[in-house]
């Protein structure tokens, strides 16, 4: 997935609306937003809806930032997809 | 004149050089990262309680952002379904009016029994406060309530849906807004009584749902009452459904909240409930 202002906005919108709707459209948003390489908006969308939704409890309370650690998760497997699948040609696999 | 043509050949043999913007990338984004999460972690409160008082007044000074995409929804239910799912609440109110009313008599009895023997602390009266998110808004079964350090909530508070139903206790507090972690939470865990008398270990599973485990002989029905152990009345679950397999030395018992969590609307936050604080 190239970058593309379209899913930008809709990343954005997915962040903007999961605290008003669905919290799970913000972790759509910080997925798209990481895999179109908008990278700014998948952390910071990650640390402000960790900001909202406070610290998980119970078995995931130290985590501390969970959304935040699953957009750099994201971003890393967007970067090593692009590295070792995507841009892999015919003339480097013989 | 003869020249040789010139000739640009590749040979890689499967050498490849790391991308250095690759590199400078991830280090970059490492040290962004942990910049972003050092300063947040310090401003972490202060932060969320001014995300929240944002979205309140959003939400309550338009209150259709959520509500009309909600809605959006709605528009696609089949009227026959509307229409059977309205017969039967219908009679289903009907049937809680009928075992309601007598209720409040028996509660203004009980109450008043309690300060007779020298318990005035029997009933309690608590803070209003408006719910601002919910779940599916809110992920780990939280609400975002509407008052805070404003009216002197704390940390540890016990937060009702009206009168005796428990809920769950207030775990953040903002200066105009709070955050409840209601008792069905995924993985939290806490000790309550099975009608009033047998302890049992309830654990939360997400999306108002709770379940426990007691001995195979224990006396348990559909729509018992699992309370905390205090001389307020009050009921933190009900007993939803019963597992129990044959040749087996337990029960597993489906509770649920004793209030619908995606459609509240107003809680009370109870200042001086329980013994813990």
């Amino acid at each position: 997935m190239k970058k593309n202002r379209f899913i930008f906005w809709l990343a954005f919108a997915g962040v903007v609306a999961a605290p008003f709707v669905y919290w799970p459209l913000g972790v759509i948003g910080i997925v798209l937003a990481a895999a179109s390489e908008y990278w700014t908006l998948s952390i910071l969308g990650g640390v402000i809806l960790d900001v909202l939704y406070g610290v998980p409890p119970a078995n995931f309370h130290s985590v501390f930032f969970p959304l935040t650690l699953f957009a750099i998760v994201a971003i890393v497997i967007r970067i090593a997809s692009e590295k070792y699948v995507l841009k892999r040609g015919r003339e480097e696999t013989l | 004149m003869w020249r040789e043509p010139e000739r640009s050949v590749h040979l890689d043999f499967g050498v490849r050089r790391r991308p250095r913007a690759v590199s400078r990338l991830f280090f970059l984004l490492a040290l962004f990262a942990i910049i972003a999460l050092v300063a947040v972690a310090f401003f972490r409160q202060p932060a969320g309680g001014i995300l929240w008082r944002g979205i309140g007044f959003v939400e309550n000074n338009t209150g259709f952002v959520g509500a009309a995409i909600r809605d959006f929804g709605a528009q696609f239910s089949a009227k026959a379904i509307l229409a059977e799912q309205n017969q039967e609440l219908s009679r289903r109110v009907a049937v809680l009016e009928a075992r309601n009313a007598d209720r409040d008599v028996l509660y203004e009895q009980n109450i008043a029994l309690k300060k007779q023997f020298g318990r005035p602390d029997a009933s309690r009266s608590g803070i209003l406060a408006a719910v601002i998110s919910r779940p599916p808004a809110t992920p780990y079964d939280t609400l975002v309530i509407d008052t805070g350090e404003n009216l002197a909530v704390i940390t540890g508070d016990f937060v009702s849906a009206g009168g005796g139903a428990l809920i769950g206790q207030i775990t953040d507090v903002y200066s105009t807004t709070a955050r409840v972690t209601l008792f069905s939470s995924a993985g939290n865990t806490y000790q309550a009584l099975l009608r009033g008398t047998t302890p049992v270990t309830v654990t939360g599973e997400g999306a108002g749902a709770l379940t426990a485990k007691v001995p195979a002989g224990t006396e348990v029905a559909v729509g018992d009452a699992i309370s905390f152990p205090d001389i307020a009345a009050n009921i933190s679950e009900i007993v939803a459904a019963i597992d129990a397999p044959e040749n087996n030395s337990f029960k597993t018992l489906y509770l649920r909240l004793p209030a619908n969590i995606f459609t509240l609307q107003f809680v009370e936050i109870l200042p001086s409930y329980g013994a813990g604080h």
